[in-house]
């Protein structure tokens, strides 16, 4: 009997896939194991796989020599070609030979101790899994609504301008196309006992290489509120965000700071060996506001623009650009004479400017304000 | 011009793979002294072998650790349980190659150039 396999994710990987996940047409796991591999032909032996054995394995709970020595539906699969989709065979022998098993003592990795919950989400979600704890100073398993609700809006808005600032350092080509919200926005899907603690999954688009691509968002969210030896390192740290990130994370420190929160940040992701943890507790909420206070030239960012003036005075030192890049019209201030001399529509410029966050009092919302601080003619 | 060890596409290596002058990695050899054989990559020993999450250029690196710990774990699944445990010692220098971390935290993929001399790879 011939059953379809799709490769979903490689476990192990030595110069072949040596061992990698696949799912049948109704989702059912298939783990599979190189025992061959020549000039002519690459040989795998599979079989099917639950979610709680499967999670076992990848929590380096289970000896990969078990799961082939007594799987738990008594069927092992053998295929020799690993193409768009994989068709695979029924062993037909009662045992597999010696020569396909693994030698005892093969696990995946080391124990997470006491992440299962999180490493099963994981793996049902082929994605990054974040936990999203909060507590109150009652800390009894609730949360007030409205806290809840503005911290959940700040810590996605944080991820995805620390996702897009992760991207510009990784120096990826074609940003426009990864920056894009299936990989920085996060859907919840449950919640669970331990604070008021939100299980959210992410849809990011997963490289060749099985990195789930929010990770660099992820990372720099434990970077810019996680542990510090020296502020100096901080403040670097946190010039890499500069900007909406910023003051984003100060909103949210101030929310945990007035409400005697606190925040339990947790992730795990397919590719990863280790569960992230960053708790900001009171004290590390202040000591971190303290230096956001401090650094106030962390809210700013500079922002370059490309196109040509809409219009322009002199006097009252205003301006308005068309940016071709993204195709939307831009205004500002500008000090002194700069806007001395510049001809309106028919030339385009590049102008570099001091991108200010404003906060308005009201709705809390944010407004950018830019000051032209140099500007040249391109052609 | 760099001259690779085996032909590689355009756009490969990836942009992003580095210059791993003076690191250490581990890679298993068959026999001691290491020969040419043991830096066969996947498309060098399978010319037709094609993986739907694995790209070409990849197909044209070679596996290393920087772990040796992870690298003999590999010794223990069939297809190279039988073999001697011997690991090569990769102390790769300038015009070695370009390597990268693919897959998991400690494996990387390395775009061997002629430059390195298989020969002079101690076993450990």
């Amino acid at each position: 009997m011939t059953k379809i396999l799709n490769i979903s994710q490689i476990l192990v990987y030595y110069d072949f896939p040596e061992i990698f996940l696949a799912k049948d047409n109704v989702g059912t796991n298939f783990i599979c194991l190189l025992v061959d591999a020549n000039e002519d032909l690459t040989t795998y032996i599979s079989t099917a796989i639950s979610p709680l054995r499967l999670s076992h394995f990848i929590n380096g709970q289970v000896d990969l020599r078990d799961i082939y020595l007594t799987p738990e539906i008594n069927e092992w699969l053998i295929f020799h070609r690993v193409d768009e989709v994989i068709k695979a065979e029924t062993w037909k022998e009662e045992l597999l030979p010696e020569e396909y098993l693994p030698e005892p003592g093969f696990v995946f990795q080391k124990q997470l101790q006491g992440e299962e919950l999180i490493l099963n989400e994981t793996i049902e979600k082929n994605n990054a899994i974040v936990h999203l704890a909060v507590s109150d100073s009652n800390d009894n398993y609730s949360v007030d609504a409205d806290n809840l609700g503005d911290i959940v809006k700040l810590y996605q808005v944080i991820l995805e301008h620390s996702f897009k600032k992760a991207l510009i350092q990784k120096k990826y080509k074609d940003k426009k196309a990864v920056f894009i919200p299936p990989n920085y926005k996060l859907r919840a899907f449950a919640s669970s006992y331990s604070s008021f603690n939100l299980h959210l999954y992410s849809t990011a688009q997963i490289d060749l290489f099985g990195n789930s691509i929010i990770e660099f968002g992820l990372s720099k969210f434990d970077e810019i509120t996680g542990e510090f030896a020296s502020e100096e390192d901080f403040i670097n740290s946190l010039r890499t965000v500069k900007g909406h990130t910023i003051s984003s994370l100060k909103k949210l420190l101030k929310k945990l700071l007035d409400n005697e929160l606190k925040l339990k940040h947790k992730w795990f992701a397919p590719n990863q060996e280790k569960v992230h943890i960053t708790i900001i507790d009171k004290a590390k909420a202040q000591k971190i506001y303290d230096i956001l206070n401090v650094a106030e030239e962390l809210t700013e960012e500079t922002k370059y623009f490309t196109g040509y003036f809409v219009q322009v005075d002199v006097e009252k030192g205003t301006w308005r650009i068309y940016n071709i890049e993204d195709e939307k019209e831009y205004s500002g201030e500008a000090n002194g004479d700069v806007l001395q001399g510049v001809t309106v529509k028919t030339i385009n410029y590049k102008i570099l400017c001091q991108e200010i966050i404003e906060e308005l009092k009201v709705t809390e919302k944010e407004r950018a304000n830019y000051i032209l601080q140099t500007i040249e003619t391109v052609e | 011009m760099i001259n690779w060890s085996e032909e590689l596409l355009e756009k490969c290596p990836p942009e992003n793979a580095f210059d791993p002058n003076r690191l250490t990695f581990y890679r298993l050899a068959k026999s001691c002294p290491a020969t040419e054989t043991d830096f066969h990559s996947q498309r060098k020993l399978n010319p037709t072998a094609k993986y739907t999450n694995v790209s070409e250029c990849i197909s044209r690196s070679l596996s290393i650790w920087d772990d040796i710990d992870k690298c003999l774990n590999i010794l223990k699944l069939p297809r190279h349980k039988n073999k001697a445990p011997l690991v090569m010692q990769v102390n790769l220098v300038t015009g070695d190659g370009l390597v990268l971390q693919t897959f998991k935290p400690n494996h990387y993929s390395w775009w061997r150039t002629n430059n390195y001399n298989v020969a002079s790879t101690p076993i450990i």
